[in-house]
């Protein structure tokens, strides 16, 4: 195999596809998708603290009171309370009918009177809760109470939150996003490679190719092309995220991680699938056998893909992550949860460099022979008889 | 490779192929088959559907590995980097639809080792001496049949290739791109390349070939110059306008061809052209004649009704299977006249 001459297939291969709408078309696609993912969450104030103003109607040690209460529990959603006097019950509806504030209380009231748009607000939950503290403390200081008695009163109430599942969400999402995205990329380009293999057997381009260059090279360097072109349209993808990171965004924990192994698998799972494509392709004698021939193979992604998202923690899956040909699927996912050992990711990957070898080995003659046998389709069993 | 069978002398210049066998499972598509392609001649492959033709093409380049037998170029086995050199254009056609034809060009040269700016100044100059500069920028998807089929001969001829091996090229073509792509081959071989095509059409390579190979049922049944071959077969035809009926040949000849405006009597061996004549002229007039050597298509006829064991004229002798024509050592500067030699009474 000439360097030269697997450049040059490699090459046809980019440029041909990139000369193609429909390619940058999926990018786009792509790279809105991933920019949606990263920018809507902001806009909808995913991790922002909301903003809410209470008008309070009430003596200035009232209104101290509860302003200093509502600023401790307003953390606990999410939000930041600015409190503001107001002159007496009738105003205060008027700006809270204005939108001018989100609530007001009318502490000069009994009981104390809360004026919303909703009952049953966040903001006005996190009212009566701030007033029954002060009417408690107020009670407790009544009864005699001192500042630290009342300190430590208050704070044998905290409590500790124990998470039944300890797994972030950002990891399982993580996971679910780097299985999926595994999974069409393979089953894309792995349906790429065998009809492209089979336009060039139908069209007999392959004949004028295998005189001038070695079978393999025509083989691998469409393995290759399409994988650069894959490769390429996915980083469409992933521009949005990295810009986002560039600008002092972060990744979920565990998610650098997670992606950093999912890319050492999913060149296993390109090189595994690709080449082995690239022989199925050579069976067929027509571009509609394609599908057939390579179901087989789709059938295992399917599966191993199903696994991977369903059960990843499961022993089905832990076997299959040494099953070079599944683990591409379901080894990200376990990084992600971090149920894989380093020994299980050493094994999985030692086989899968072994049966990437082995695998485009037997590709490389398989389509050697395969490709200039035309007029019917060629049975893989009888193409490997002939071959021993 | 070797070979225990007979084989042509090598030529410095001269491309061989020496005593190829293939086999496909249990069936023999060549059996010890020769074949010289000499420099500055046209070289005739020919032979009827399947009888191996494609096959050996595809074996000289390398798409098939032959069972036995061997390509000997410049005096040794021929390499990939040789083969890479050469020009193919297979029967069935093969170019990427989608592809631009100039930039097609461009990379079918680029694959034959030379570089990109030699490859699109070559692609350019071929597109324009083809008519097809128009269309430099338009997909082979959008050419019509005829086009393509130039665009594959230029594919093939793109990086300059010394060997020329086509595979019915002239299958398709309207009479207008025929006379374009002969003159192409002619002036190929014209400056000293080598040239061998297979082509159904015998009438056509008997017009153009120099030499030729018939190939029948996997075997070698006749080759060499196809003058020589012409000349010295011992079958004799009369031409005659108008039709005959065998009856009146009083069996001194049979009717081996006739249309409303012409019959071609086969003369047996020994037999007066002039009586044959006179008997036809006793049963209707005749206003034009000729005694003519067998065209390429009667020897065709002939030699495959030897290989298949029907009764014959006169198989050649010495074109039988067993003896192959050695190419000149001296093949002719300049592509000689081949029209048929014709005695007139």
């Amino acid at each position: 195999m000439t360097t030269g001459s697997f450049r040059l297939v490699v090459e046809r291969e980019v440029w041909e596809a990139f000369r193609r709408r429909a390619i940058w078309a999926t990018a786009a696609v792509l790279m809105l998708a991933s920019t949606a993912l990263v920018v809507v969450p902001d806009l909808v104030g995913g991790d922002e603290v909301g903003q809410s103003t209470v008008a309070v109607v009430g003596s200035d040690p009232q209104r101290t009171a509860l302003s200093s209460v509502l600023d401790e529990l307003a953390p606990t959603i999410d939000r930041e309370v600015t409190t503001t006097a107001t002159g007496d019950s009738r105003q205060a509806r008027r700006a809270v009918e204005a939108g001018e504030t989100d609530a007001a209380v009318v502490l000069t009231e009994s009981p104390t009177r809360v004026i919303a748009e909703s009952a049953g607000s966040d903001v006005v939950t996190l009212i009566r809760q701030a007033v029954a503290v002060v009417d408690l403390e107020s009670v407790l200081i009544g009864a005699g109470l001192s500042a630290d008695e009342l300190a430590a009163a208050f704070a044998a109430g905290d409590t500790v939150v124990e998470e039944v599942d300890p797994v972030d969400a950002g990891r399982r999402a993580t996971a679910a996003i780097a299985s999926i995205v595994l999974y069409l990329l393979l089953l894309l380009l792995t349906s790429a490679v065998a009809n492209g293999v089979a336009i060039e057997k139908a069209n007999r381009v392959s004949e004028v190719l295998l005189a001038i260059v070695p079978s393999r090279t025509l083989l691998f360097g469409k393995v290759v092309g399409v994988a650069v072109v894959g490769v390429v349209t996915l980083s469409a993808a992933a521009l949005p995220v990295v810009i986002d990171l560039v600008l002092g965004g972060s990744l979920p924990d565990g998610a650098g991680a997670t992606l950093a192994v999912s890319a050492a698998w999913l060149l296993l799972g390109i090189a595994l699938y690709l080449t082995t494509a690239g022989a199925l392709g050579a069976l067929v004698d027509r571009q509609e056998e394609v599908g057939s021939t390579v179901a087989p193979l789709s059938a295992v992604l399917i599966a191993a893909y199903f696994v991977g998202v369903t059960t990843p923690e499961s022993t089905v899956a832990g076997v299959l992550a040494y099953i070079p040909f599944t683990s591409p699927m379901v080894m990200p996912a376990r990084i992600a949860l971090d149920v894989a050992s380093p020994t299980e990711l050493a094994i999985s990957l030692a086989l899968g460099i072994v049966t990437v070898a082995l695998v485009a080995r037997l590709a490389s003659l398989v389509y050697q022979r395969a490709i200039v046998r035309t007029g019917r389709r060629v049975r893989l069993r009888a193409l490997l008889r002939s071959a021993s | 490779m070797s070979s225990g069978h007979r084989t042509p002398d090598p030529g410095d210049d001269v491309l061989l192929l020496r005593d190829v066998c293939h086999s496909f499972g249990e069936r023999r598509v060549l059996e010890h088959v020769d074949l010289a392609v000499p420099p500055g001649r046209m070289v005739g492959l020919l032979g009827p559907n399947g009888a191996g033709k494609s096959t050996l093409m595809r074996i000289m380049f390398g798409v098939l590995d032959a069972d036995h037998g061997d390509i000997v170029w410049r005096g040794r086995s021929a390499t990939g980097r040789d083969r890479r050199s050469w020009g193919y254009m297979p029967q069935e056609r093969g170019l990427y639809l989608d592809m631009r034809v100039h930039d097609q060009l461009v990379w079918m040269a680029r694959l034959h080792g030379v570089d990109r700016s030699t490859a699109a100044d070559r692609a350019s100059s071929l597109l324009e001496r083809l008519d097809l500069d128009d269309r430099a920028g338009d997909t082979v998807k959008s050419l019509s049949g005829g086009m393509a089929q130039r665009v594959q001969l230029a594919a093939a001829m793109v990086h300059h290739p010394d060997v020329l091996v086509l595979d019915e090229p002239f299958a398709g073509l309207d009479p207008g791109a025929v006379d374009f792509l002969t003159e192409v081959l002619v002036d190929h071989v014209d400056r000293g390349g080598h040239l061998v095509f297979s082509s159904h059409q015998l009438d056509l390579v008997q017009d153009l070939c120099e030499s030729i190979t018939l190939i029948h049922e996997g075997r070698v049944v006749l080759d060499g110059d196809l003058r020589e071959l012409r000349a010295e077969s011992p079958d004799r035809f009369l031409r005659v306008d108008g039709v005959v009926d065998g009856a009146w040949l009083d069996g001194d000849a049979v009717v081996e061809s006739t249309t409303p405006s012409e019959s071609r009597l086969r003369l047996h061996a020994g037999v007066d052209a002039a009586a044959v004549l006179d008997r036809v002229r006793a049963h209707a007039p005749v206003t034009d004649f000729g005694v003519e050597s067998p065209s390429l298509s009667e020897l065709f006829r002939a030699a495959t009704r030897e290989r298949d064991g029907q009764p014959s004229s006169h198989m050649p002798p010495w074109r039988a299977p067993g003896r192959t024509a050695h190419p000149p050592a001296h093949p002719p500067a300049h592509r000689p006249a081949h029209r048929p030699a014709e005695q007139q009474p």
